[in-house]
């Protein structure tokens, strides 16, 4: 990324700060219940099934209900697609951390933006 | 969240998620501490040392995976119904079975190479408790230690590096061989259960099960 226009190209699915916590936190995990999603993101049931629908319509997440014994058990997983969409953004967010220094708030390091 | 160190923290947050409760170490202490033992004893019995040794390493290589097992069927009564079900990400099925045949024919090999050693080498029993043993066994442990600090993100784990470190130190005080690793070992795993107990309590204080489950 060497234009500051390159910055559009993010992707918006992702680059949505709610839907990059559950894509982060699901990046380093087969699978997760909704009520672990829900207590590491701090969002509403409701916020996270929306923002995993839309995550869901773009291919990123697999969803699966099951059940357990009688209750009721939602799982997610990234898909590969999600998995490889994270992986071109974190490198798109990278390159604009490291190669764009100048870019960086006065006062804070570069790797902290 | 939106920045570069957010978005790495929480792509790390399943593994450290794992640790929280306390229950991994437990097990992985408990298994610690039955290996020390056993490393202790064979180092009292210098005859039958070894076989005591290589006998025990091939009941208790596999209780490694038995403790794998335990930890998941814990977390599915405790952990998860308390603060939510994540799976760690798993390492690709070939590198496990290659992991899972390559430790046993280690083994086996090395028990076999001793054995062979011992019919035609009647001083092996003195060559395999080298002074080098717990030097070895200690960094082992505190790397081990490093390792887990790592993942995990808890810095408990440091207990147990720091034990391992001081290990290493076993053969200036005259204590070497099998028993000194021994020695290592079950302190090394005394403390690993006991942080692990102690971090269960608090996970169970701080989270009481409300009966929910599901999600």
């Amino acid at each position: 990324m060497n234009d500051i226009r390159d910055l559009a190209a993010l992707d918006r699915v992702i680059h949505e700060p709610a839907r990059l916590m559950i894509v982060a936190l699901l990046s380093g995990l087969d699978r997760a219940d909704y009520l672990f999603l829900v207590r590491e993101t701090g969002l509403t049931k409701g916020n996270l099934s929306a923002h995993l629908a839309r995550l869901d319509a773009a291919g990123y997440v697999e969803i699966e209900k099951t059940f357990k014994g009688r209750v009721p058990l939602t799982t997610c997983r990234l898909s590969e697609a999600g998995r490889a969409a994270f992986r071109a953004y974190r490198n798109q967010l990278h390159s604009l951390v490291v190669d764009r220094p100048d870019l960086a708030p006065r006062g804070r390091p570069a790797s902290a933006v | 969240m939106q920045t570069a160190s957010d978005v790495r923290l929480a792509a790390g947050r399943g593994a450290a998620y794992w640790y929280e409760d306390g229950l991994s170490e437990m097990a992985f202490g408990t298994w610690q501490l039955l290996f020390g033992l056993l490393l202790v004893g064979a180092g009292a019995a210098p005859r039958i040392g070894v076989l005591i040794e290589y006998l025990g390493v091939l009941i208790l290589g596999p209780c490694l995976l038995l403790c794998r097992f335990a930890v998941r069927r814990l977390k599915e009564r405790i952990t998860f119904p308390r603060t939510g079900y994540a799976e760690r990400r798993s390492l690709p099925t070939g590198v496990e079975v290659l992991i899972g045949l390559a430790v046993p024919t280690l083994v086996l090999l090395t028990a076999g190479a001793i054995a062979l050693a011992s019919v035609r080498w009647p001083s092996i029993p003195d060559l395999h408790s080298p002074i080098w043993a717990p030097i070895f066994l200690g960094t082992v442990v505190a790397i081990g230690s490093m390792a887990a600090i790592a993942v995990s993100r808890q810095a408990r784990f440091a207990i147990a590096g720091v034990i391992g470190a001081l290990g290493v130190a076993l053969p200036v005080v005259g204590i070497t061989g099998t028993t000194a690793s021994g020695m290592i070992c079950v302190a090394a795993g005394m403390a690993t259960v006991g942080l692990g107990a102690r971090a269960l309590r608090g996970y169970m204080d701080q989270y009481p099960d409300n009966g929910a489950g599901g999600s």
